[in-house]
């Protein structure tokens, strides 16, 4: 990963040499993709305009400007490859007259390894969230495994049958991990994975049926029961530890349940599960038949595999959830809110903002063949997409039209990126935290395998740190700014943000104007020319310090603690 | 969304407020101070004394003097301020106290494995029910007790959890505003508290500015959500309140009184941020995982820890008329079971256990329920996990039965239907 990084850096157009990596920076190979359906981008492209187009037009709610060249290219940037851009960059990007550089941009951004590194940011804690009574992190092969997986391009058909279908010696396979987080003492636990596969691939809140049928809710304990039958038979055989083999042949010797565990839901013959009677489940001792949502109880056959039924239902092309689950969290991660809101309530009583483009969406993203990438450059070269986020007078209040570009919070490990390009150079950047240890500061992300002959303890990464740290457990709101007092503590006097930069040394060592110098710092953080105003402000400020470096050392400090640093506009 | 029961708008409702244009900031700048809040009644507050690991009932609240060795174990019993009710022999200081303490010695629980257990009695919720994620008792204390605009974070934990395991913070479906501040050493007092820019006024001017151009380019929630905690976080770092976290402000005669050990440190940061306004500090104290012997006899030094800790810390709540309005808990995630086993230890046992209660209107000098001669089932008045967090709930004024709505939409109650506090410890 940190040779992937630099050769993104690389391909940015910066010469970036990192204290701590002693190898030098491999020029960065295209990964080889994943082969989809060659489709149009152009129609798809108007017909979202169009569907959004006409839906303001009735409203007769304005529709903001397009972007300016700066905050397209720090959205686009923080969306696609969870980081800023350097500030090179953005002063090519703006200066540059191609009129053709907006789609440009993308497809840059679609192609670099960061996009699947991001990605795999964005659905880790979806797919195999953290444990909230044991928050250590551990050796992550999954987030990798991820990022590869996106960056191929692989069909997200096929990303969440590996997945749910996985079967097989768990060792350096990372595919397993979604059936071993949702489990409890190293066993796959039919009803933790019924809801994590209904809310990560589907998109419903299956797993509020578990307990009991609620009047208002949509679904039923027998839907929810009907799905966890699919997963009734999976188990780990390492009871006393490895080998961990994942497997749906009979169990010899059931599952012997001692102080502590809770007890898994089995299943009997044909398929069926009886439901549990711990944690107060209203139909203790119930038995549910095997059930797709939508469909009818099924016989599954004793002798073969329960799952494969159902992952063939699950990420099939007429599938009524598979795409739009996937089409609505994209366009919940770039627009700050779910065509369907809340991003995991698909439902006939929930009806999407815009139906027509959600079908639209959906279909292109079937008919594709799950081609992400296609289905982010539809979205990304759309006016909507890029759209000022700054209100006009009459859609102030819209929220819901896509008339103006939300503003959004940027997650926990894109600022870190952030914050990694800007003081880049430094080999102390990312060495902030002191819970971090005496491990070597530097960037190696989660998943680094230890070094050998090691002991394999898995250290916290300074980014884990960091995006623990920020991100903390629980939800927000969605498109809430959510950092506390310690937060704003860390960034305003953590050394993280206090160490210095080498972009500072250089511009005093280059003697650069004080002018030029703000410049600079602006680009490198807000994406952005200062305005006159700033130029004004920042230069007095710079002007009443001792030395030049103290003067762009405070403007720094005072750009990576402003709001504009941490939202993406 | 989450109604506080102090007057004052809450988080949700200023940045509505802001959404409408409405600026929360005074318009004197970052460096005015607010106006001091109208409150009504005295503020309540919380400390969680959590003994990580589980200590033995048997060993500490409900000794059985008169069973055979094997169940008694090796402490004695000492008599009490309650007439005929006995403590360990290693709590001679709360023994005397005991007029100020509520002894709830009915507990049953569900779960006796620690990570499951640990949530439990955080929350209040089996963990794993329903798919959502509920908050600890510190992160509703702070939305429901904490004052939004305080330059002081409105839950703090302290201490040293079990090995393997963090503390248990998390906030559910409030979000991680209601996050705990974590200070591992409270010696070291608040991290990143001080800056470390020599023109750090000179800096938060310019900053002041940039979040106002910022604001006014786009007045929308989150932008100022982060100008509203940017000031906060800027007056923490300038207030004299901060100072509360300053452990080496006490005289040195307080600080011997509540123990020269990590949990007398912890006891007594949480007088001080009680204190200061704080309305829920947690200082966990790990090690009651008393499997084997070695560990079984290290446990005895954390009774008398206990001893001195949490009876320094009532007393001096008391002489500063501050345990009127603060309810002090000691509690773990269960007990241990009744017979000691071969390895001189005792095991997890979650089916009848104890936990004490002081302050904050709970009528101490009683014991409410009682366990069988051998310490291993409830006769009397048990007590679930949820009717002790209702209980906890009451006596710091928050309504457990109300609903809430979580970001999903879905209604949840603070504390799990079917939860009765106890009526015994109030009025």
């Amino acid at each position: 990963m940190a040779a992937v990084r630099i050769a993104v850096i690389l391909l940015f157009g910066v010469a970036a040499t990192r204290a701590d990596d002693s190898k030098p920076a491999k020029p960065a190979k295209p990964s080889p993709q994943e082969r989809h359906p060659v489709r149009e981008i152009a129609p798809v492209v108007a017909a979202i305009d169009r569907a959004i187009d006409r839906r303001l037009a009735d409203a007769r709610v304005p529709a903001s400007p397009a972007a300016e060249d700066s905050e397209l290219l720090r959205r686009a940037s923080l969306d696609l490859a969870g980081r800023i851009p350097t500030w090179e960059r953005a002063a090519a990007f703006l200066d540059n007259r191609d009129p053709d550089k907006r789609r440009k941009l993308v497809e840059d951004l679609l192609a670099a390894p960061e996009f699947g590194a991001h990605l795999a940011d964005l659905w880790r804690p979806l797919l195999a969230p953290r444990d909230p009574a044991n928050s250590k992190p551990q050796v992550d092969r999954f987030s990798p495994w991820l990022a590869v997986e996106f960056n191929r391009n692989r069909g997200w058909d096929k990303i969440a049958s590996d997945l749910l279908g996985f079967a097989g010696d768990v060792k350096d396979r990372p595919a397993s991990t979604f059936l071993m987080t949702h489990g409890e003492n190293f066993q796959p636990k039919p009803d933790l994975l019924a809801a994590a596969a209904g809310k990560a691939f589907l998109g419903v809140q299956l797993q509020c049926a578990e307990c009991h049928d609620h009047p208002f809710a949509p679904w039923k304990q027998a839907d929810f029961w009907g799905v966890a039958a699919f997963f009734g038979k999976v188990r780990n055989t390492g009871i006393k530890g490895p080998p961990y083999v994942l497997t749906e042949d009979a169990d010899p010797k059931p599952l012997d349940v001692k102080n502590g565990g809770s007890p898994r839901p089995t299943s009997g013959p044909g398929g069926a599960i009886t439901i549990p009677g711990t944690g107060g489940n209203k139909g203790a001792g119930e038995v549910v038949a095997a059930k797709v949502l939508g469909g009818k109880p099924l016989t599954l056959d004793d002798a073969a595999p329960f799952r494969p039924t159902f992952v063939e239902w699950a990420t099939g092309r007429e599938n009524p959830y598979f795409a739009r689950a996937f089409v609505n969290r994209a366009w919940a991660q770039l627009f700050g809110r779910g065509l369907v809101h809340a991003v995991d309530n698909l439902h006939a009583d929930n009806p999407p903002s815009h139906p027509e483009l959600l079908d639209l969406l959906a279909r292109e993203f079937a008919d594709s063949e799950f081609d992400v990438k296609h289905l982010y450059r539809c979205v990304c070269n759309s006016n909507a997409y890029q759209r000022s986020s700054r209100a006009l007078p009459g859609n102030e209040k819209d929220a819901l039209l896509l008339s103006k570009m939300a503003v959004k919070p940027i997650g926990p490990e894109a600022i870190f990126d952030s914050i990694e390009t800007v003081l880049g150079e430094n080999k102390n950047a990312s060495g902030g935290g002191k819970a971090v240890g005496n491990k070597p500061a530097g960037t190696k992300p989660a998943g680094t395998k230890p070094a050998a002959g090691k002991p394999a303890a898995p250290a916290v990464s300074p980014r884990d740190e960091f995006v623990n740290f920020f991100r903390g457990q629980g939800g927000a709101e969605p498109g809430e700014f959510a950092h506390g007092i310690p937060q704003f503590l860390r960034r305003m006097n953590g050394a993280q943000f206090n160490a210095g930069a080498p972009m500072i040394e250089r511009l005093v060592k280059e003697q650069a104007k004080a002018d030029q110098a703000v410049e600079t710092l602006f680009l490198a953080t807000l994406t952005r020319r200062p305005t006159a105003e700033e130029r004004a402000l920042m230069a007095k400020y710079v002007a009443g310090r001792a030395t030049p470096e103290e003067g762009y050392a405070g403007v720094l400090w005072v750009l990576l603690n402003t709001g504009e640093f941490v939202l993406n506009r | 969304m989450f109604r506080r029961s102090e007057p004052g708008p809450s988080r949700r409702e200023l940045l509505k407020l802001a959404t409408a244009g409405v600026s929360t900031l005074s318009l004197s700048g970052w460096l005015a101070p607010l106006a001091a809040r109208a409150t009504g009644k005295a503020r309540k507050a919380c400390i969680v004394l959590w003994m990580d690991g589980g200590p033995s009932h048997l060993d500490t609240f409900d000794p059985k003097p008169d069973a055979r060795a094997e169940i008694r174990g090796d402490l004695k019993a000492i008599p009490t301020a309650i007439p005929g009710v006995v403590v360990s022999e290693k709590f001679p200081t709360l023994a005397g106290l005991m007029k100020e303490i509520a002894l709830i010695r009915g507990m049953s629980t569900e779960e006796p494995d620690h990570s499951r257990g640990r949530l439990y009695m955080h929350t209040g919720y089996r963990p794993g029910i329903g798919g959502v994620e509920y908050p600890v008792l510190g992160s509703v204390a702070s939305a429901e007790l904490g004052d939004a605009d305080a330059a002081l974070p409105n839950f703090v934990v302290t201490g040293t959890p079990l090995n393997k395991y963090e503390f248990v913070t998390t906030p559910g479906y409030l979000g991680p505003r209601h996050q705990p501040l974590a200070l591992n050493d409270p010696a070291k007092g608040l991290e990143d508290l001080r800056s470390l820019a020599k023109d750090f006024d000179d800096r938060v001017l310019l900053l002041e500015e940039m979040e106002r151009g910022f604001a006014r380019k786009y007045p929308v929630p989150p932008v100022e959500a982060h100008r509203t905690m940017a000031s906060r976080a800027v007056r923490l770092i300038r207030s004299e309140k901060a100072k509360a976290f300053d452990l080496s402000q006490e005289a040195a005669a307080a600080r011997a009184a509540y123990g020269d050990t990590g949990f007398g440190r912890g006891c007594l940061l949480a007088r001080r941020l009680v204190e200061a306004g704080v309305p829920f500090v947690e200082v966990y104290l790990q090690n009651w995982d008393t499997h084997e012997k070695p560990v079984a006899e290290a446990a005895k030094g954390l009774m008398e820890q206990v001893d001195r800790g949490m009876g320094t810390l009532l007393r001096d709540l008391k002489d500063r008329g501050l345990l009127e309005s603060t309810l002090v808990v000691w509690m773990g995630e269960f007990g241990r079971t009744p017979q000691v086993n071969r390895n001189g230890g005792r095991d997890h046992f979650s089916r009848a256990w104890s936990t004490a209660l002081a302050g904050a209107g709970i009528r101490g000098g009683q014991v409410v329920g009682k366990t069988d001669d051998r310490g291993s089932a409830v006769t009397d008045r048990p007590v679930s996990a949820r009717d002790f967090m209702a209980t906890v709930c009451r006596a710091l004024g928050i309504d457990y039965a109300k609903m809430i709505d979580t970001p999903g939409g879905r209604p949840v109650k603070v504390v799990e239907k079917g939860a009765t506090p106890i009526a015994e410890l109030f009025g």
